[in-house]
Parts: structure tokens; C-alpha cells; sequence
């Protein structure tokens, strides 16, 4: 059996978060992305070390917007997932889906 | 009333003390001018930087060892160059004075000023950390901050259960406490005056 690094849970959610936002997903967005449908507050340091290290593994890559007023004058930086990156997001859904499947203290939703 | 600035103080330290600094302040203040609060905007900036120092540890293991060893040889060092002769100087000054010996900073007013002398050590081996690594100096100064408390905490747990025991012990307690947190903070005054130096001269 081939070694192999699965998400882990924050980065899949990140890049969950990515990949709904599509051109748009940038640090503010992708926090609010996980508050809201992820129901747990996260902060923005987390998210940019995770995306950092996604970067480094090939996952997503990363663009400097431009500066705007109510920032400061300070540029946002826009990220996309990658096709590895969504290559990756694909298999690790795979797994856990088979890892999911016929459990009985699962089943109904209720854990 | 709520300014719609973020925080000032806040937004040095983040841009001081954290890599990803540029971007992630202008998110901060985003989201501060849509309404979160002071202690949020404190909370992003406290966790981004220990996360940040975190991650770059992670990655840097050997540069981390680097950088524990070469603060422990600098402190070392000072302390006989520079704290030992400095002490053996001020108690001679003393004595020549009719003062008497050198026994315990709190004797008196004019001891005092023995209490810094090993910070002169730490603020210089502090700097010589952020100097040697300068691109993750946070991350490396903080490790090496945390592996001089751990050193001191023996003895700091000694103290404290002695003084639990008895009330006698907590003058020594005390006189611990202080001096390792004046020594604390000269090593992190030492690693954020390196920074300032490299900061200005980009700014020039």
C-alpha cells in the first residue's frame, strides 16, 4: 500500500471553503465561510498557516488583489485550489465516505 | 465610542511579530470596520503570532536547536565576560565604601542596581538570536526565551513549595520572580531591538 497524506480535518475544511468562494476566496471570506457553515470560530492566523502549508504541498496556489481604502491600504490575497488540490479533496472524501459507511452508532446522523 | 480603526498597539505587534503581517492586518481591519470587537481583534493578533512561531518551529527544527544553543553560548559568554567582573567590580565598590559586602539585592537602596546586571547578558544574547536568524527571529527568540524559563523553573518550583511550607521562603521567592522576569524581558528587548535596527534600515 502506497504511503499517502489525507487532509486533515481544518485543511479540508479550508479548502472546502476555497473552492465554494471560487474567484473570490480571500481571508475574510474563507473565515466567515467556516463560522457560518462550519458552526466554530476560527481565527485568521490558523487559516493562513493552513493555507500556507496547503501552498507548499502544491494545493492551492495564491495571488496578491489589489490595495483597497478599508484595509488600510493593504492588498488581499485571492487563493484557488489547485487541480492536485482538488485531486486531494476528492480522495480524502473517498476515504472517509468509505470509513462512514455501516456503522450503526452512525446511522440516522446521530453520533 | 468605538473607533472604526482597529486597535493601534494591536496592529504594531502584528506587523512586528508576525510573517504573514501585510495581508493578514488588512483582513484584521476589515472585519474590525464591519463590527467585531477590541478583544476579538487582540485574540486574531495573539493567536497569529503564536501560530506563526508554531509553524515556524515545526518546519525549522535544526535552526530552532541553532538558535537555543547559540543564545545558551552568548549568555554564557556575557556572564563571564561582562555579569561576573560587573559584580565583583560594584561589591569591591561597596566594600571600598564602607557599605559591606555584596549579599542580597534587597539589603539596601544602593544594591539595587545588581539586579540588572545579568539583563546586560540577556538583552545581548537575545539580540545575537534574532542577528543570526533573521527571518524566523520570533519563532527563535521565543523557543529560546521558553527554554531559559524552563532552566529557571526548578528552582522556582523549589521556592514555591518551601514557601508554602513556610512563610520565611517567600523574600526568596520573590527576589526569584523578578529577577528572572527582569531577565526574561531583557532577552525578548534584546530580540525586538534586532528587529527595529533591520527595520529601519529597510525604511532608509
Amino acid at each position: 500500500m502506497s504511503k499517502r497524506d489525507y487532509l486533515g480535518n481544518f485543511e479540508l475544511m479550508v479548502m472546502l471553503a476555497v473552492l465554494r468562494l471560487g474567484e473570490g476566496a480571500y481571508g475574510v471570506p474563507i473565515l466567515r465561510e467556516i463560522e457560518e457553515r462550519g458552526g466554530r470560530e476560527v481565527a485568521l492566523g490558523s487559516i493562513y498557516a493552513t493555507l500556507g502549508r496547503l501552498e507548499e504541498k502544491g494545493l492551492v496556489s495564491s495571488k496578491l488583489g489589489e490595495p483597497t481604502p478599508e484595509r488600510g491600504g493593504r492588498a488581499k490575497r485571492y487563493f484557488r485550489v489547485t487541480l492536485q488540490g482538488l485531486r486531494e479533496v476528492c480522495e480524502t472524501q473517498r476515504a472517509l465516505k468509505k470509513l462512514w459507511q455501516g456503522l450503526p452508532q452512525l446511522q440516522g446522523g446521530a453520533a | 465610542m468605538r473607533s472604526s480603526q482597529p486597535p493601534g498597539v494591536a496592529t504594531w505587534v502584528l506587523t512586528r511579530f508576525c510573517n504573514t503581517n501585510e495581508v493578514l492586518a488588512g483582513d484584521l481591519a476589515e472585519e474590525y470596520q464591519r463590527g467585531r470587537t477590541v478583544a476579538w481583534y487582540w485574540r486574531q493578533v495573539v493567536v497569529a503570532i503564536l501560530v506563526g512561531c508554531g509553524n515556524e518551529i515545526r518546519t525549522h527544527k535544526l535552526l530552532t536547536v541553532r538558535a537555543v544553543i547559540t543564545g545558551w553560548a552568548a549568555l554564557i559568554l556575557s556572564g563571564y565576560l561582562i555579569s561576573l567582573p560587573l559584580y565583583k567590580l560594584y561589591s569591591r565598590a561597596l566594600v571600598a565604601l564602607g557599605l559591606g559586602p555584596l549579599r542580597f539585592w534587597w539589603w539596601h537602596y544602593y544594591t539595587y542596581p545588581i539586579i540588572f546586571v545579568p539583563c546586560v547578558g540577556g538583552f545581548l544574547s537575545g539580540w545575537l538570536v534574532a542577528r543570526f536568524h533573521r527571518t524566523y527571529r520570533v519563532a527563535m527568540v521565543t523557543m529560546y526565551v521558553i527554554s531559559v524559563a524552563l532552566a529557571g523553573f526548578p528552582e522556582f518550583f523549589r521556592l514555591a513549595t518551601n514557601s508554602v511550607n513556610n512563610s520565611r521562603f517567600v523574600p526568596y521567592l520573590l527576589n526569584y520572580s523578578l529577577i528572572e522576569g527582569l531577565f526574561v524581558v531583557s532577552i525578548l528587548l534584546g530580540g525586538l531591538r534586532s528587529t527595529n535596527t533591520e527595520s529601519a534600515r529597510s525604511l532608509q
